[in-house]
């Protein structure tokens, strides 16, 4: 008899399926590359042109001239505006972290590599999870046959995945930042305090936020497991696996987490410690390295998922 | 509460530092930088005009700028404030330097505004330098994460250049203050600080009614021997656009193997960065510099008055590069991208960095957004 998955065996066995597929995550960060790239390639030919009027100024390596900056960016249109100094380094993170909590909005100009991001992964997922299901290389083309023939459902998934994301932005993260908080943080007598009630309104948000990516997950994987014959029905097949294996999922996903902000933890104390040390090239290697990590941890997220469903739902049968 | 005594005029200036409690591990921060700040000030512009401080730090609520009334300035601590995150002592130093020139800010005017964000500004480049660094703030505001690669006050002397203003210094909250300091910044870059410093200090002495953009003028005018007033105006003239570019480099062999090289300035906005004395005559105010392919290169000054202005020259070599205002004097430009013509652009390894860390931050956006779908 096919006993239930737990939680830590499927993250365990989905590390170890991630650590089995070097050329899979080789690829997904190829992709994501190659997406992000002409966007970059742009933007660097706006700050060549802008450097190239600008008197020579002797600095460091890891420096930068901070009233450059400031000319830079009051021209700054379209992506060249999205040029902050919050893109250096650890700072990065933390940026596309907070703005996600925060609920700010995308710039506009940044609006293209998002969407194209979200259809890439829909493709990705597809391949991703035949692998991962088949438990050894599927090869290029299996890649490529796998992404392609789920392409559409997971686009699908993904859409209806987002919209509720957006709604939930549209009204409860703006009645609990705005009125919520409000109320809440007028009875807080120190910073410390306010800090803690912001934190709290995160969880609330990240918890709503974080089962609606949780339902665009397990459909996804029940579309790959062949127990749906349609996006909806993969939807309704994941909320109901969810509704019965709620702890399990949620360990897991915390389980994930805490390794995420272990490595985000690391990222920042490295730079924090480390100071001009890891400024300049290395930090867009040690950026970029983290950027490989967070892809692996997705990628080991998704693959203990898919484990958690198939052993559940193997008992489930029996 | 801590109390101390800075010296002043032979007396002393009896100082109180006040905290919450839960933030009173913050207080020697504070104190270092309202001592270092009264004891700059004093040498600036004489003699603190209180004979009694106090220096609150005021717990957070949403504003990072300081406040002044007469005797006292405030500002804001920060439950989680690095050392390199500065804002906190940028804050009490502006307020500092409006216990001098104007501690109900209520009352002051437009020119004064910028007057007090300037010499704040300058303070805060004199007493910070070195540790002044960019710190962007995340999560709703409460964390700061400073950044080492971006010091905002270079060592003095250094020839590295500084940021014209700061937000929490500006006088109106809504920046507009901000415009006038980059005027003066300008006015300071074309004369020199420790000719910007006397005529401020000249000011300072006079009646708080005659603080304005002429009574600078007239210091400046002074102090440099030269009329200063047509070009000062200029500057502060809050309708005056100012905008000069290069309107044509070009390079034509002539006889025996030289180039001639024509070099056309022109001004495209109405605000004149120029010298003009009572009988009109004019003065080279703007300087260009043209770059040749031999390597050479040659310095002009042009009059910012004038719609156009043209340069020719001789050379063995065709120039590759012209550039107005090349060290960044003008901080009023509205574009500098058409302050130069370049010809020999090379790739720039910071160019290329920049951009690569950018390309990381794209990529965390949409690693970060694609979790939500």
């Amino acid at each position: 008899m096919t006993q239930p998955s737990s939680p830590i065996r499927a993250l365990t066995a989905g590390m170890a399926d991630v650590a089995r597929a070097p050329l899979l995550l080789a690829g997904v960060a190829l992709i994501t590359l190659v997406i992000a790239l002409p966007f970059a390639a742009v933007l660097q030919s706006r700050l060549q042109a802008s450097l190239s009027v600008q008197p020579h100024v002797s600095l460091n390596e890891t420096e930068i001239d901070p009233e450059w900056w400031m000319e830079f960016r009051a021209h700054a249109r379209g992506l060249a505006a999205s040029f902050t100094p919050a893109v250096l380094g650890f700072a990065a993170t933390l940026d596309g972290i907070s703005n996600v909590l925060d609920g700010r909005p995308v710039p506009a100009a940044i609006i293209a590599p998002l969407v194209l991001s979200m259809v890439a992964w829909a493709f990705i997922w597809g391949g991703a999870l035949q692998r991962f299901r088949a438990g050894r290389g599927i090869g290029f083309r299996g890649f490529l046959a796998a992404g392609r023939a789920h392409v559409g459902r997971f686009v699908t998934i993904a859409v209806v995945a987002a919209a509720i994301n957006f709604v939930l932005y549209l009204t409860v993260h703006r009645l609990l930042f705005g009125p919520v908080h409000a109320l809440l943080t007028g009875f807080t007598g120190t910073e410390r305090d306010a800090f803690l009630v912001r934190m709290f309104l995160y969880l609330i948000f990240f918890g709503l936020i974080a089962t609606v990516s949780l339902g665009a997950d397990y459909a996804r994987i029940a579309t790959i497991s062949g127990r749906s014959a349609s996006s909806m029905d993969a939807l309704r097949t994941s909320v109901a696996f969810i509704a019965s294996h709620a702890g399990a999922v949620a360990v897991l996903f915390i389980l994930t987490g805490l390794i995420f902000a272990a490595a985000t933890i690391g990222y920042g104390t490295l730079e924090v410690v480390g100071g001009s040390e890891v400024g300049g090239w290395r930090a867009v290697a040690i950026g970029q390295l983290y950027v490989l990590v967070r892809l692996a941890l997705r990628l080991t997220f998704a693959a203990s998922e898919l484990r958690l469903f198939t052993a559940n739902q193997a008992a489930a049968a029996e | 509460m801590q109390a101390g005594r800075l010296p002043r005029d032979g007396g002393a200036i009896e100082v109180r530092y006040l905290t919450a409690r839960e933030l009173s591990a913050q207080a020697p921060r504070l104190s270092t930088a309202a001592t270092a700040a009264v004891t700059l000030l004093q040498d600036w512009f004489g003699p603190f005009p209180a004979e009694s401080l106090t220096v609150a730090g005021t717990p957070w609520r949403g504003s990072d700028h300081g406040t002044a009334l007469p005797g006292l300035v405030t500002a804001p601590l920060r439950w989680i404030a690095p050392v390199r995150d500065q804002s906190m002592e940028r804050a009490i130093i502006g307020a500092l330097v409006r216990q001098y020139f104007a501690p109900d800010v209520a009352a002051s005017q437009p020119f004064v505004d910028s007057l007090i964000t300037y010499a704040a500004t300058r303070a805060v480049h004199h007493l910070l330098e070195g540790s002044n660094f960019a710190a962007p703030r995340f999560f709703g505001g409460f964390v700061p994460f400073p950044l080492r690669t971006v010091l905002l006050s270079p060592p003095v002397g250094d020839p590295r250049p500084r940021v014209a203003g700061f937000a929490e210094l500006a006088v109106r909250t809504d920046g507009r203050d901000l415009r006038g300091v980059r005027a003066l910044e300008s006015l300071e870059r074309y004369v020199g600080w420790p000719t910007m410093l006397a005529a401020l200090s000249q000011l300072r002495m006079r009646d708080a009614s005659e603080w304005t953009a002429l009574a600078l003028a007239d210091a400046l005018s002074t102090l440099r021997g030269t009329d200063m007033r047509f070009l000062v105006q200029e500057c502060v003239r809050a309708d005056a656009v100012f905008d000069y570019a290069i309107g044509d480099l070009r390079s034509q062999a002539v006889a025996s193997g030289q180039v001639e090289t024509t070099v056309t300035i022109v001004r495209r906005g109405t605000g004149r960065f120029a010298i003009r004395d009572n009988g009109g005559a004019a003065a080279g105010t703007l300087p260009v510099a043209v770059r040749f392919a031999d390597g050479r290169e040659i310095r002009d000054v042009v009059d910012g008055g004038a719609e156009s202005a043209t340069l020719v020259y001789t050379a063995p070599a065709p120039a590759v590069r012209a550039v107005v205002d090349p060290d960044v004097i003008l901080l009023l430009d509205a574009d500098r991208a058409n302050n130069a013509v370049v010809r020999d652009a090379k790739m720039s390894k910071l160019g290329i960095r920049l951009a690569m860390h950018w390309l990381a931050w794209l990529q965390n956006t949409m690693l970060s957004y694609a979790a939500l779908s």
